[in-house]
């Protein structure tokens, strides 16, 4: 016993998430006493205080239940007009509204009226679970999915109103009301059971005493299989050991009409077994008519409706494939039905349950016996005789024996035959089986009377004429056979190519798409092409609401908006031809991730017909990748605001270690020097006293300065920074600047080079001469004492260059376009080596936002630093016209 | 030039008044103090002094406005305290009616030199000068004429009516619109470049390098102003 699983049964004894308790009461037959026992048990919750609520209660007019029912609070049903018929439903939303401790729902296979929210009153039940109240609920044990076909065999009717299993299987509590049959009926002779006249003759069928003696049986099962699960359960709970999941149970289908019995067997198999199952469909190219693909698909839905796992394979050998699959799957258990062809099957041992007998290793294979059933109700499709093929059968015997007849007298007589053989293939490329077989037979005949002797007559004469007849035969159904399967294989092929080139289409482009909008407009594309459908693609927006991300905009009715907003919150399809909201013309498929949904595929036929399963299917196959996309997107715009917040808080961090350090430098050497003076002014000799005044002074300044940078970088950031442009001779700002650093530039030896005649610049001098300021201070600072700073300026195509040269330890070339970055430079602040602190990123912002740049070079001699300001020249403006 | 002239110093940082106060008073000057624009213009109405320092900062009114107001019924030199990088504000002040501006923070030097310069000129609005020295150059409005280190220097009509101007009120600082408007017209207000050619040359006539001026000083965005003289 792992401790996982272990965990996982205390788990599910927890109460889910706040999600309500089932209470199921169980009969074997209307009449037993359900609803009264349920009314009972409400009463008894009332007694102790719980809030009791009747959704919906049939009483069928008997008196016992209706006293009970009286004593109980009932939500008033929902009335509604259908077909000029009063209906009566339960209020589901009155329900969630009035939010009960428990709520009373009677019968829960019902069938709800069209235009209620749900098809199914199991599903409204399912909804009330959801939202926390716990439900009573009856059920008769005919209702049961995975029972119906039993039930039908015991009783002779085929109940329509089924229940997932599933249902059942999450309660909480089954209770099992059981009446011996005896009682029953004479519950019936007194009229104590309600029976609609109308269906009088079929219920005396159904209350016969062996019928309800069975139905008994089965629900005692039913409650024992419970039992049983519940009781593993307890022990899993325990940390002993449950029965063991060993192995699984493989069914495999065709698309005969024993699908579904097989699946509802496989299903009870499973159940009583403990294992996992799946429906194993081996698609070998033969499958091409109507029915038996509905077949197939309803058999599908049903598995899955079950608890089955849904396997589709393409092979040619079925049996074989079965095996492996078998093998992959560690599957201990086969099922599987008997072959139609029994004859067939007896004298080849070809039919797939005896391939899996002899060719299977430690297999269990289980055959189930054909069941002879009475045709299926369900509209027919029938099968369309293509009478386009079977001309076209005549015709190709008509022109090969015209061919023929022209030819005989060069050809001999057997040659003659390939021609017809030639119409029959022909004709099978072209159709399929059967008009295949009718040329085959056709040209037979036609051979027979034309070629063979005596001519014009079908009698022969000759035997070897007739071994050659016969050969014919054979040859022609064997090529026509072989060339129809050719032709459904390539059709099935095609189909898939189709699909799966649609598939790869979509994810190319989906692969290109870089953002959600993107992803939309690809899809919308790639879907709106479509003939026979009208997709669109939902998507939340900020509100909340759902909006037209891809696809025309569209107007949806009430339901329609109703079912998407349903969809979305479910994560479940809805809308048209599904279990909720079937009403509208839209079907809603939710894109979801992990249980989140991302958008909505919505998906509404142009023509009347409903969707085609094909399609449906090829819908949700696109809508895995669509998902994936939309999510990784999602993701993509995550991962970059959480880096760009991580940046800003970088930036911003690094700022204020900065500032915060830059900051209280000078300001230590200002209070240093003035509290020195206050505290030992006598005692400094006079000229000492002078120094500290004035390097009080020219922190003050350096100080001023720094703030200025901050000032400047504040509005940098912000956008602030508005170019107030004006003509500018470049030699006053030069002055300006050496003017403003005049004592950081005194211990050093400064030449500039500034021609007498320069151009002038259309500049927001301010900046500038900032720049200029901060780009001299750098230098200026890690100048050696008494070392030489040239500042020079020339004209350098169209542009004028500002160059200041030190010969300080210069910058490696590594770091050198690094020092405007101003993560580089704040980060290692004033207290970094040359190039840092943020007056050359402030540098960068002012001549970056005069459409300047920024070089960085070896300074004086190769050694040290230079730095040039490029700022670009305006066309000069005319002097002014008149006399000087 | 009185040293005892009276100054108002309008200001609501406190210690800014007191090391005003303290520098002002070490020069033998008379201060009175206001903390608020209200306060300020009730003392210039009451002290009568010649020379109004007007911090633009002001708790209670707008700098300009105390301006404004005070303008309304003197015309005593305004000096102006403004903060770097608000030129605007700079210009605006000056064309307001204040006589010349420092910008915080200050050294007191400057500061003392621009405040004798405003006080020189209060007797006359200028032009009553016949000559002026500053250093060794000489203006002479009477005959026109420009001399340095006593060779007559030759200007163009342009270049002498610019630095008659800025000659005209030494050390105060004379905006651009001004010089443009008074040398070019009025329609010439926003030709800077003008004004930058003619003093590029006049600063080349006089010998003074441009990247350290020693007559003609710029005050970028604002204007340009002539080196009080040292006498």
């Amino acid at each position: 016993m792992s401790d996982s699983t272990r965990a996982d049964a205390l788990l599910a004894n927890l109460p889910r998430n706040g999600r309500g308790r089932l209470k199921v009461f169980l009969g074997a037959a209307p009449g037993v006493g359900k609803t009264f026992a349920m009314l009972q048990a409400a009463h008894a919750q009332q007694r102790q205080g719980v809030k009791v609520l009747a959704g919906v209660v049939e009483t069928h007019g008997r008196a016992e239940t209706e006293v009970l029912l009286a004593g109980l609070q009932q939500q008033p049903l929902l009335r509604s007009q259908y077909r000029g018929v009063t209906l009566e439903e339960m209020d589901l939303d009155g329900l969630l509204r009035a939010a009960p401790a428990l709520a009373l729902v009677d019968e829960l296979a019902h069938t709800n009226a069209p235009g209620s929210r749900h098809a199914k009153r199991w599903q409204d039940v399912q909804e009330l679970l959801a939202a926390g109240i716990d439900v009573f609920t009856t059920v008769n044990v005919q209702h049961l999915e995975s029972l119906n076909d039993k039930v039908r065999d015991i009783t002779g009717v085929q109940v329509r109103e089924t229940l997932p299993d599933w249902v059942l299987q999450e309660a909480f509590e089954l209770v099992l009301i059981d009446l011996p049959p005896r009682e029953l009926l004479e519950r019936l002779r007194e009229g104590k059971v309600y029976v609609p006249e109308q269906a009088r003759a079929a219920i005396d069928a159904f209350f016969s005493q062996t019928n309800l003696t069975a139905l008994r049986e089965l629900a005692m099962q039913t409650a024992a299989a419970q039992v049983d699960a519940d009781l593993a359960h307890g022990y899993r709970q325990r940390g002993q050991e449950a029965p063991a999941l060993r192995g699984r149970l493989l069914v495999g289908i065709d698309g005969d009409d024993q699908a579904e019995r097989l699946v509802r067997h496989a299903s009870r198999v499973a159940q009583r077994r403990h294992l996992p199952w799946s429906l194993v469909h081996v698609d070998n190219g033969r499958l091409r008519d109507e029915t038996a693909r509905h077949r197939l698909q309803a058999a599908q839905q049903l598995a899955e409706r079950l608890g089955g796992e849904v396997v589709l394979l393409r092979a040619g050998e079925v049996a074989r494939t079965l095996i492996q699959h078998a093998a992959e799957r560690r599957a201990s258990l086969v099922l599987v039905g008997q072959s139609r062809d029994r004859l067939r099957r007896r004298l080849f041992g070809t039919g797939v349950a005896a391939r899996l007998l002899r060719e299977s290793h430690g297999l269990e294979i289980n055959v189930l016996d054909r069941d002879v059933q009475p045709p299926a109700p369900r509209s027919a499709v029938r099968r369309v005789w293509v009478w386009r093929h079977y001309l076209l059968a005549l015709l190709a015997t008509v022109m090969a024996a015209g061919l023929a007849w022209a030819v005989s007298s060069v050809l001999a007589l057997p040659n003659i035959s390939l021609v017809f053989l030639a119409a029959v293939l022909l004709v099978a490329v072209r159709s399929s089986l059967g008009p295949a077989l009718a040329c085959a037979a056709l040209s037979f005949l036609v051979y027979d009377f034309l070629f063979i002797p005596p001519n014009f007559s079908f009698s022969i004469q000759r035997e070897e004429d007739v071994l050659t007849l016969v050969f014919f035969l054979l040859m022609a159904a064997l090529t026509g056979n072989l060339a129809a399967r050719q032709r459904r294989q390539l059709q099935a092929l095609r189909e898939t190519q189709a699909q799966t080139s649609q598939l790869l289409d979509l994810s190319r482009r989906l692969t290109v798409a870089t953002d959600r909008q993107a992803i939309f407009k690809a899809a919308g594309q790639h879907l709106g092409g479509w003939q026979d459908t009208q997709v669109c693609l939902l998507e939340r927006n900020a509100e909340g609401q759902l909006q037209v991300a891809s696809g025309e905009a569209h107007t949806f009715s009430d339901t329609e908006r109703a079912a998407a907003d349903w969809a979305w919150q479910h994560v479940q399809a809805a809308g048209h031809g599904s279990d909720t909201l079937p009403e509208g013309r839209w079907w809603w498929w939710p894109l979801a991730v992990d249980e989140q949904p991302l958008a909505l595929l919505g998906v509404r036929p142009r023509t009347g017909r409903p969707l085609s399963d094909p399609r449906r299917r090829l819908l949700t196959a696109l809508g895995q990748p669509l998902a994936q996309a939309l999510a990784r997107a999602r993701l993509a715009e995550q991962l970059e605001a959480a880096r760009l917040h991580g940046e800003t808080e970088q930036l911003r961090s690094a700022l204020l270690a900065s500032v915060s350090h830059d900051l209280r430098t000078p300001l230590t050497a200002m209070r240093g020097s003035i509290d020195s003076l206050l505290a030992l002014g006598d005692a400094i000799p006079a000229e000492d006293r002078r120094e500290l005044l004035e390097g009080t002074r020219n922190e003050a300044e350096r100080l001023d300065r720094y703030i200025q940078n901050l000032l400047d970088m504040t509005r940098l950031g912000h956008g602030g920074l508005k170019l107030a442009r004006d003509w500018v001779a470049p030699a006053d700002i030069v002055g300006s600047a050496l003017n403003r650093l005049r004592v950081v530039l005194a211990p050093l030896r400064v030449h500039t080079d500034v021609p007498a005649e320069l151009p002038l610049l259309f500049v927001h001098a301010a900046l500038i001469e900032q720049a200029l300021v901060n780009v001299l201070e750098n230098a200026a600072r890690f100048s050696p004492a008494n070392g030489r700073l040239e500042l020079q300026v020339a004209v350098h195509d169209d542009q004028l260059r500002l160059t200041v040269s030190d010969q300080g330890p210069g910058i490696p070339v590594a770091d050198r376009e690094k020092i405007f970055d101003m993560f580089y430079t704040a980060a290692r602040g004033d207290r970094g080596g040359q190039g840092t602190g943020l007056g050359l990123a402030i540098c960068q912002g002012m001549i970056g936002a005069h459409g300047g740049q920024i070089l960085v070079g070896e300074g004086i001699d190769g050694q040290g630093t230079s730095i040039t300001l490029c700022l670009p020249l305006p066309p000069q403006p005319e002097a002014d016209s008149e006399t000087p | 030039m009185s040293q005892s002239a009276t100054l108002l110093v309008i200001d609501d940082e406190p210690q800014i008044r007191k090391f005003l106060r303290i520098s002002l008073a070490s020069q033998g000057y008379k201060v009175l103090e206001a903390a608020t624009g209200a306060e300020g213009l009730a003392q210039a109405a009451l002290g009568k002094p010649d020379l109004v320092v007007l911090d633009l900062g002001l708790p209670d009114m707008d700098g300009q406005q105390v301006l404004r107001e005070l303008r309304e019924w003197s015309a005593v030199p305004v000096m102006v305290l403004s903060v770097r990088a608000s030129e605007v504000q700079k210009v605006d002040a000056l064309d307001g009616g204040a006589n010349d501006y420092v910008t915080k923070p200050f050294g007191i030097q400057e500061f003392l030199a621009r405040v004798r310069a405003l006080l020189r000129q209060v007797p006359q609005a200028g032009g009553s000068e016949v000559a002026a020295c500053f250093g060794p150059l000489t203006v002479d409005f009477a005959f026109r004429r420009v001399t340095l280190d006593g060779v007559e220097v030759a200007l163009t009509r342009k270049e002498y009516a610019l630095l008659a101007l800025l000659a005209g009120h030494p050390g105060r600082v004379i905006t651009q619109q001004q010089l443009l408007k008074d040398i070019w017209g009025p329609t010439h207000a926003e030709d800077t470049h003008y004004l930058r050619i003619v003093v590029g040359h006049l600063r080349q006539k006089l010998g003074d390098d441009p990247t350290a001026p020693r007559f003609i000083i710029t005050e970028a965005g604002v204007g340009y102003r002539l080196v009080a003289p040292t006498a």
